[in-house]
């Protein structure tokens, strides 16, 4: 147990040092660009896996979360000229804002149309960004200004990576406060719960508010990063790449999605001339792993650790 | 301008495409109050039913009826081999309602991309039935249309007539109503499970070839229909058919007169909108019983 905990400490703070250091060891562009991905969507699935993987709550909508704070960010910075760190943050107050509106819906529902009405909440906000073309310049897509206008890519990474870093830290802190025990409990079983007096509703506004404002800063930055802005952002692709990464690392985890991201990203990387066959890939990955591994690979690298130590499955 | 007749030529659009919505939809219900399962890869055996109409009709040069009924059967299939070889290892399992909503989601996408590789992402369109249109009262329809209707009519009291009167649809109704119970008087419960499945994908199939002479066939074609299903079981509640044939017609009408009002851009996010405000009021739908 002891070993195992240093061991783990030791490995942590050796990836910290390789990803400070990163650009400066390796200062291939491409590579950069990846890691900035993988940053953007560690934060974005493991917020979602706030909703989906502790609080058993269906969300399909993240990628509205993630678009609102692309969207209101941009717009604030072209029609307003708010410097673009203030609108990064504020374009998670507006995801967080958006994700009330469809969180006080779904409080009272249960399994099947929670799904079914965040789906269908975020194809209505993709659908106002591509109709109401007179702000948003619909598919057009908007010029977004850089947040760092002139800098490279390095400049995007240590800003990637502290979101990443921040993220990260609160949902560590929040997770293992009592918040997490609740979320928890409200997945397992939400009459239990309520039977031992926790405020389901507030609990689960809680976590929609935290999961999107996460959601929407990373929006944001990526708007501010690929400086091109479309609907798509909120297309079901977005979602369904979510999905893939929060399953394959393993969802009601904390490390799983940042894994899954992780391996997902590098993956299609090394999949890139089979690009026509990558959502099929993606499918494939989805559901061979509801078959054999539900846990996800975080799971299954606990379950060769506790193999090693020689003590059984640790639960 | 904007006068009576134009009116109900739209109120009579949403009635046909309503035909095809509730054969969408009733399978969804079905598939749900029997099985339990959210089926998100529903839009995909309609976007099949599409393709296997197409080649029926442009390789085999069978008659687009015939079409559809080829595509009900080679559905059908594809549904009872899906039903077993994906969902049937899960039943039972801990967390069923999340790996059943994810592995169909993964199913779809694989689906969905297969079809993209294998047809290719050309928008492929299907004879007309018919040519002319028939004229009742200055309102204007094209015989396509009109046979849409009322193939799509006289499916849906087959399917109707299936689950009231025949043995297979008590035995469905009975293990929608009590699993344990059903099993207990000697129902084959997994048999019950892969013929319903089946009948489900078979009637999405006969909505999109239905439909494939009006609209086009694409890869992505189940997408639009899938979310119409949500938001028809949303209004029907889940789990009745009989919602789902009240609310697959009433949506269909919605949404053509918002096509005539506001615009055909925004039909979807009025429908959407308004699933959300019925659900915030009613969180069981409209006519919900559970």
């Amino acid at each position: 147990m002891e070993i195992q905990r240093s061991l783990k400490s030791i490995v942590l703070f050796g990836l910290f040092l390789l990803l400070s250091f990163f650009p400066l060891l390796f200062p291939d562009p491409y590579l950069i660009h990846l890691v900035i991905l993988f940053f953007l969507f560690g934060v974005l699935v493991s917020s979602w896996n706030v909703l989906f993987g502790y609080m058993g709550i269906f969300c399909f909508g993240q990628q509205a979360f993630f678009g609102t704070g692309a969207y209101s960010s941009a717009l604030l910075a072209l029609n307003f000229g708010v410097p673009i760190p203030v609108c990064i943050v504020i374009g998670g107050l507006f995801a967080a804002f958006s994700s009330i509106l469809i969180g006080l819906p779904t409080l009272r529902l249960r399994g099947a149309y929670v799904a079914l009405v965040t789906l269908a909440f975020a194809e209505v906000m993709r659908m106002t960004c591509s109709n109401w073309v007179g702000v948003t310049r619909g598919q057009l897509g908007l010029t977004v200004p850089a947040l760092i206008p002139g800098a490279g890519r390095v400049g995007y990474y240590y800003v990637s990576f502290l979101l990443f870093l921040l993220s990260v830290g609160i949902l560590v802190k929040v997770m293992r406060s009592s918040f997490g025990y609740v979320a928890v409990a409200i997945r397992e079983s939400q009459d239990a719960a309520t039977s031992l007096g926790i405020d389901i509703v507030k609990y689960k506004m809680l976590a929609f508010l935290l999961s999107s404002f996460l959601s929407g800063m990373a929006g944001a930055l990526y708007a501010h990063y690929i400086l091109i802005l479309t609907p798509d952002i909120m297309s079901l692709h977005i979602m369904i790449t979510i999905l893939v990464m929060g399953m394959l690392g393993g969802l009601g985890t904390l490390p799983g999605p940042i894994l899954g991201a992780f391996v997902l990203l590098f993956l299609s990387e090394y999949l890139r001339e089979f690009e026509q066959f990558r959502f099929i890939i993606y499918g494939a990955l989805i559901v061979l792993s509801v078959l054999f591994v539900p846990g996800g690979l975080i799971t299954g690298m606990r379950f060769i650790g506790a193999k090693l130590e020689g003590k059984g499955l640790r639960k | 301008m904007f006068d009576l007749s134009i009116l109900i030529q739209q109120v009579v659009y949403g009635l046909v495409i309503g035909s095809s919505y509730v054969l969408m939809a009733a399978g969804f219900s079905l598939i749900w109050g029997i099985m339990g399962v959210l089926n998100l890869a529903h839009g995909e055996f309609y976007m099949l039913g599409a393709y296997i109409a197409y080649y029926a009709c442009s390789l085999l040069g069978f008659n687009p009826l015939l079409s559809t009924l080829v595509a009900m059967v080679g559905v059908f299939s594809f549904g009872v081999i899906f039903e077993r070889a994906l969902l049937s290892p899960l039943y039972g399992r801990k967390g069923w309602e999340m790996s059943t909503v994810l592995i169909t989601v993964g199913a779809s996408i694989l689906i969905q991309n297969g079809a993209l590789v294998i047809f290719g992402e050309k928008y492929k369109g299907l004879p007309m039935y018919f040519d002319g249109e028939v004229e009742i009262w200055k309102i204007f329809l094209s015989y396509d249309r009109l046979v849409v209707f009322l193939v799509g009519c006289f499916l849906i009291a087959f399917l109707w007539y299936l689950m009231k009167y025949t043995r297979v649809g008590m035995a469905m109704r009975a293990v929608s109503q009590n699993r344990e119970g059903a099993y207990l008087t000697g129902i084959n419960v997994h048999k019950v499970f892969y013929i319903a499945f089946g009948l489900s994908a078979a009637f999405a199939a006969a909505g999109g070839a239905l439909l494939a002479p009006i609209f086009f066939v694409y890869p992505t074609v189940g997408a639009g229909p899938l979310l119409m299903a949500f938001a028809i079981v949303i209004f029907g509640g889940f789990g009745s058919v009989k919602g789902a044939i009240v609310a697959g017609f009433m949506v269909g009408v919605f949404e053509s007169l918002v096509v005539l009002i506001i615009s055909s851009a925004w039909k979807d996010v009025f429908v959407f909108i308004l699933v959300i405000i019925v659900l915030t009021l009613r969180p069981r739908g409209l006519f919900g019983i559970q």
